[in-house]
């Protein structure tokens, strides 16, 4: 007896060594964390079944057909029936979806393919499919052309369904909560979970921007999608930890990995509700001194989050989205009118600052001829290139002018670096503002113009700059990398790259200063003003407006809601003192443990960077 | 009995897969064949597949044709359509 338990003990260590954990990589699509049974949806590819038929069969195969289009359209059809309150807006993805089944590209063609070709259905749809794909692949818009994989959605559906041995687990079949692993997941599916106990999905396909992803979002379910290498390794009932917010998927974790994971759920869903309650409190110290803070922002499905976070408006629309999207052709005047108007509209009583495009010509349609840059950093972009692009700046000026007729906007020009430039940007802005007036066409004649101060010499001639601008807005991103000389994406430099390197908060400040003097703002839309540990610097230094990712907004507005405006004050005069990174570092971390303990505590672990042997924070 | 008209597609990512939609789903409607043209291309106006296939951005005048006893109420019908943006969606 004893001998045989020790054999089985060892067996079951054996076996738990060839479960050892396995973590694969995706694209984080809807945040959160879910931990559960894989329930794997379907293979990935159903071989079709080609056969010739007799003519006596065509009859019969035709109504095989029918019947199982027939199916197809009774599954979304009840789908349809009763799809959710919250869902509803998606209902017309899933009527195109019945229109394709009977559409005669697929439904007719594949009859008559049956008859004229004397073959069976499944080869006779996939013959249908290929042409319809054929067609596809010369549309020009990126748009259409992924309709293609709705197609393919339904047609593999139809298929299956050809195939009489349907025997893929439906999610219909799931009686616990499950993790939803699939190849790929159709709208019509994504739909369903929502009615049953999914707890996240993971897929090989997709992106951020897909049917599934954006649904995922809405459901508040979290997704981690194009997984890389696929689900080969994850079987039907494995153990899956699924973080949304890093694209991770943990197949068999072991008990400290779950243990780590049910804390970080924990703390996802007491940060979720936190920024329910607290994130329409005012960004202000304890002493009462109020800064504003606002979203940095790229895509309109972002507007939702941008408000539920308690953002007082968009400190930085980024606008480079609508011309890197078709690499075709430049998108027209109307067309970023229309999507600027939208972000507006959306988002107002509160400011939008649109920033005009802040990239190289080689990321788009470019009608001057570009030579290879060897540095790019330092190259042909932002205002440089609008400067030489007139037409190009022309439309974008326009359009960004005609929606500030809609509500409160104002305009950021990126990269200047000294007077001359400005200049010359104002002058143009004039000339689109005459335009507009002799055409009587609207827009906001108090629009405030303001500049990015990102290169080191518009810092040292801050003071000439504040003169001829509404506002400054700080992007510290490229200002350290110029004022270090360090390329962050460059691995044997990027340690270097030092927000707290005393020259760079002397810059800062001097821009703060310089702003203030000519009585105008200074905001900051760079990383830094994200980070919650850098708050009471840029309190202390006078920074007017916080601009960050939506995400963080409510952590850096409880650090703020924590200090006292003259403790920062304090801190930073004794900051610019300093002589070196690492002592900024220790006067900040001990400003912090004695601020705010709550938010940097070392068992919290939040900050693990803080987590150093010396560190006040350690004792 | 035939009819004829010219249409400008006004939506702002043009005739994409909800216009098309609607559109194909209003032509069914109707007893008549009805026919897109577009730069000299016609594609069946009742089939979803072909009018994606003809990709139609903002700003294209498009032809609508159609033929049978109903056709004056058929394009009738689909220029509101087309006008009203499809019921103003994007």
């Amino acid at each position: 007896m004893r001998e045989g338990s020790e054999t089985l003990t060892e067996t079951r260590e054996n076996n738990s060594q060839l479960e050892m954990s396995q973590t694969i990589t995706g694209l984080p699509a809807s945040p959160g964390i879910a931990i559960g049974p894989a329930f794997v949806l379907e293979p990935g590819i159903i071989k079709t079944v080609k056969r010739r038929i007799k003519a006596g069969e065509i009859k019969s195969e035709q109504a095989r057909f029918v019947q199982a289009i027939t199916a197809a359209e009774s599954e979304i059809s009840a789908i349809l029936d009763d799809i959710p309150e919250e869902l509803k807006e998606h209902s017309e993805v899933l009527k195109s979806h019945l229109l394709m089944l009977k559409d005669r590209m697929i439904f007719d063609r594949t009859l008559k393919t049956i008859e004229d070709n004397r073959i069976n259905a499944e080869w006779a749809l996939e013959k249908a499919v290929k042409h319809i794909h054929s067609l596809f692949a010369q549309v020009k818009d990126t748009y259409i052309r992924e309709r293609m994989e709705d197609i393919e959605y339904l047609v593999k559906r139809v298929q299956l369904l050809l195939s009489d041995n349907d025997s893929s687990p439906n999610l219909r079949e799931m009686d616990e909560p499950c993790v939803v692993v699939a190849h790929e997941l159709s709208p019509a599916d994504t739909v369903q979970m929502f009615k049953q106990n999914v707890l996240a999905f993971v897929t090989v396909t997709g992106s951020r921007t897909s049917h599934t992803a954006i649904l995922a979002r809405a459901l508040g379910i979290p997704a981690v999608v194009g997984l890389e290498g696929g689900i080969g390794g994850i079987s039907p009932d494995d153990l899956l930890i699924v973080d949304g917010l890093k694209g991770k998927v943990i197949v068999s974790p072991d008990q400290e990995t779950i243990a780590d994971y049910q804390a970080k759920q924990q703390s996802y869903i007491s940060y979720r509700l936190e920024v329910i309650h607290n994130s329409s409190l005012p960004a202000e110290t304890r002493d009462g001194y109020r800064v504003k803070i606002k979203a940095n922002m790229e895509l309109l499905d972002e507007i939702p989050f941008v408000i539920s976070h308690g953002a007082e408006g968009v400190g930085l629309f980024r606008t480079e989205f609508l011309y890197i999207a078709n690499p075709d052709k430049l998108p027209s005047e109307e067309e970023l009118y229309s999507s600027y108007r939208e972000v507006v509209e959306r988002l107002a009583p509160y400011p939008v600052t649109i920033r005009t495009l802040d990239i190289g010509g080689d990321k788009f349609v470019s009608t001057i001829p570009l030579d290879q840059e060897i540095n790019p950093a330092l190259g042909l972009r932002a205002i440089r290139l609008c400067l030489k692009e007139k037409g190009l700046f022309w439309d974008q000026l326009r359009a960004i002018l005609r929606a500030s007729a809609h509500g409160e906007v104002r305009i950021l020009f990126p990269l200047v670096s000294g007077r001359t430039e400005i200049m010359q940007v104002k002058a143009l802005l004039e000339q689109v503002k005459d335009e507009l007036r002799e055409n009587e066409i609207p827009f906001d004649e108090n629009l405030k113009t303001g500049i990015m101060i990102e290169v080191p010499s518009a810092v040292m001639v801050a003071d000439i700059l504040a003169r001829e601008v509404d506002f400054f807005s700080i992007g510290t991103n490229d200002l350290i990398q110029y004022a270090l000389a360090i390329d962050r994406v460059n691995e044997s430099v990027s340690h270097l790259y030092q927000p707290l390197h005393p020259g760079v908060l002397r810059m800062i400040h001097a821009t703060v200063s310089a702003a203030h003097k000519a009585g105008i703002e200074a905001a900051m839309c760079g990383e830094m003003a994200g980070e919650p540990m850098y708050a009471p610097i840029l309190l202390g230094m006078g920074i007017d407006e916080f601009s960050m990712n939506a995400m963080v907004i409510p952590k850096v507005k409880r650090v703020i809601r924590r200090c006292h405006h003259d403790d920062c004050v304090k801190l930073v005069d004794r900051l610019l003192d300093a002589p070196s990174i690492s002592e900024i570092r220790y006067l900040l971390e001990d400003f912090l443990r004695t601020h705010c303990p709550e938010e940097f505590d070392p068992e919290e672990a939040k900050y693990p960077e803080f987590a150093t042997a010396g560190s006040p924070l350690m004792n | 009995m035939v009819c004829e008209i010219e249409i400008t597609i006004k939506n702002r990512l043009g005739l994409h897969a909800r216009p098309a939609s609607r559109f194909a789903r209003l032509a069914s409607e109707f007893n008549s064949d009805i026919l897109l043209v577009k730069d000299g291309e016609a594609v069946d106006g009742k089939s979803i597949l072909e009018i994606l296939t003809i990709a139609c951005p903002r700003g294209t005048v498009l032809g609508i044709r159609a033929e049978g006893d109903d056709a004056e109420q058929a394009v009738k019908a689909l220029r509101e359509l087309v006008a009203g943006r499809f019921g103003n969606i994007d």
